[in-house]
């Protein structure tokens, strides 16, 4: 059921996001082939519609992220997606795994249309790749550290997804202003969360804390306490996946009160 | 046994009541029409037993079960609104109900289509509200369901269709099934009901047979609901 799910979802957002990512990709390629001209002023408009479409482009997926869950769950079309015979956790699931994908999807288009705009004037990769010497890169430590930013990065968009959609379900709280009560939610929750933070680190530093932390960490190679960092980093963002998931699963299944 | 038993049933909106210890028992193979003035609890019932609402006590049971994903897989929902995906085609909808449905049958859907007139390469954006509701009563009824729960299946419909749409409820029949039609238009409808259920202020005012209301009553069912419920 999750794959059909996800098959529907894909089909919602990419009927929007296709046509975007192919007009930009013709715009950059536009744009890069009156760079290789040099024709500044064609360069130019083209330039500025390719940013315009970037622009755009990260605009939408906000937007799409916020409206795939408001109107499918929450608004008129929660009358089916709800009744179907698919548990709450697979609807949140498949919502959140599209919604990142396309995410992530749109971030690695929009540097592509960057690197074909302007791919002619930088240097080739094999010259790009002598300025590394090797030695770093080639490590496994190095590449155990990359998989761990990447799953952190991951862990980050999930987390901001997630809050979207903790805020959006609070919302049923009310039967009026929802969305709202919902943008309310979400500037409570995001100042308690910088509040939590800020007290964090007062008393981390005034009670010596942190000091000893670091000094903890020097006895150990760089690698190690690089190590420690990563996974505190990952177990703080994957607490906040926890809870905004938590708060969306309950609203979802215990409070559900569509309009 | 019941395919719908609901037990001390409550749902309260803060403090308002909009169901009051409801006990309400549904055998299988009836067409009941669940009628009552506006804001009487019809919808905040179907509701409850299509799994979209948590009631505040008592429990309503589908089949012997609590409403979750297993009544949902045999509980037939038309709500009063419309909940059609509008970027969708109707054959995009056909697939949806094929794919998450496994009582949907699609040569019957796509019968009821035909019959009425309706393209299914039509964006569900182009039609007009009353096609859409025929399009989401098609969906409902081509499923092959234990409980169907319709809230006002015919309100936005012309009469023509509404006659259609109650014969396709009629000919659904299967003794394994009941159907409970929530709506204001009892005169339209008390042709295809076998019991009736007068919902008033969340409480059942009366539960009974169509035919024992008349012969006790002397009146037709629409007849006895505007005495019941004389302003």
């Amino acid at each position: 059921m999750l794959s059909k799910l996800m098959k529907y979802e894909f089909m919602a957002m990419g009927r929007i996001f296709l046509p975007l990512f192919g007009a930009l990709l013709i715009v950059s390629a536009i744009t890069g082939i009156f760079g290789l001209l040099d024709l500044t002023v064609p360069t130019g408009i083209s330039i500025a519609v390719s940013i315009m479409l970037i622009v755009g482009i990260f605009v939408v997926v906000f937007i799409l992220t916020i409206q795939r869950f408001w109107n499918n769950l929450l608004a008129s079309e929660g009358y089916l997606t709800m009744t179907l015979p698919v548990s709450t956790d697979r609807l949140i699931i498949s919502k959140l795994l599209v919604a990142s994908v396309w995410n992530i999807v749109s971030i690695i288009v929009v540097v592509g249309a960057v690197l074909i705009m302007v791919g002619h004037g930088l240097p080739p990769l094999s010259v790009v790749m002598q300025g590394f010497d090797g030695s770093y890169f080639v490590t496994h430590e190095a590449v155990f550290i990359i998989v761990q930013l990447v799953i952190f990065l991951i862990l980050c968009l999930f987390s901001g997804i997630l809050l979207l959609y903790a805020c959006m379900s609070l919302g049923m709280l009310v039967n009026k202003y929802r969305p709202l009560v919902s943008f309310g939610a979400y500037i409570v929750i995001t100042t308690a969360l910088q509040i939590i933070t800020a007290i964090t680190i007062t008393v981390g530093i005034a009670t010596g804390g942190f000091e000893s932390f670091m000094n903890y960490a020097e006895g150990f190679s760089e690698f190690v306490s690089m190590q420690i960092f990563m996974w505190i980093a990952i177990g703080v963002v994957l607490l906040l996946c926890a809870a905004f998931y938590a708060i969306t699963r309950c609203m979802l299944s215990k409070r559900l009160n569509l309009q | 046994m019941a395919i719908l038993n609901c037990s001390k049933l409550s749902k309260y909106y803060g403090n308002k009541a909009a169901l009051n210890g409801i006990d309400l028992s549904i055998e299988p193979g009836r067409i009941v029409g669940l009628l009552g003035p506006n804001a009487s609890g019809k919808t905040t019932l179907i509701k409850i037993c299509a799994g979209l609402l948590t009631p505040s006590s008592g429990e309503a049971y589908i089949g012997g079960m609590s409403p979750g994903i297993e009544t949902k897989a045999v509980v037939s929902y038309l709500p009063e609104n419309s909940y059609l995906n509008n970027w969708m085609k109707v054959s995009h909808m056909l697939a949806f109900f094929e794919d998450f449905y496994s009582d949907f049958n699609l040569a019957k859907a796509q019968e009821m289509l035909k019959n009425l007139g309706i393209d299914e390469n039509q964006s569900l954006k182009s039609l007009s509200k009353g096609t859409k509701e025929k399009v989401q009563l098609i969906l409902v009824m081509a499923r092959e369901a234990k409980l169907y729960l319709l809230d006002e299946p015919i309100g936005g419909v012309d009469p023509a269709a509404r006659d259609y749409i109650l014969n396709t409820i009629i000919k659904n029949y299967n003794p394994e099934a009941s159907v409970i039609i929530s709506t204001h238009l009892i005169y339209d409808i008390e042709q295809v009901l076998d019991d009736v259920v007068f919902i008033k202020n969340g409480e059942i005012a009366l539960n009974t047979p169509v035919d024992d209301l008349r012969e006790n009553h002397g009146m037709s069912v629409d007849a006895y609901f505007r005495e019941v419920f004389r302003c």
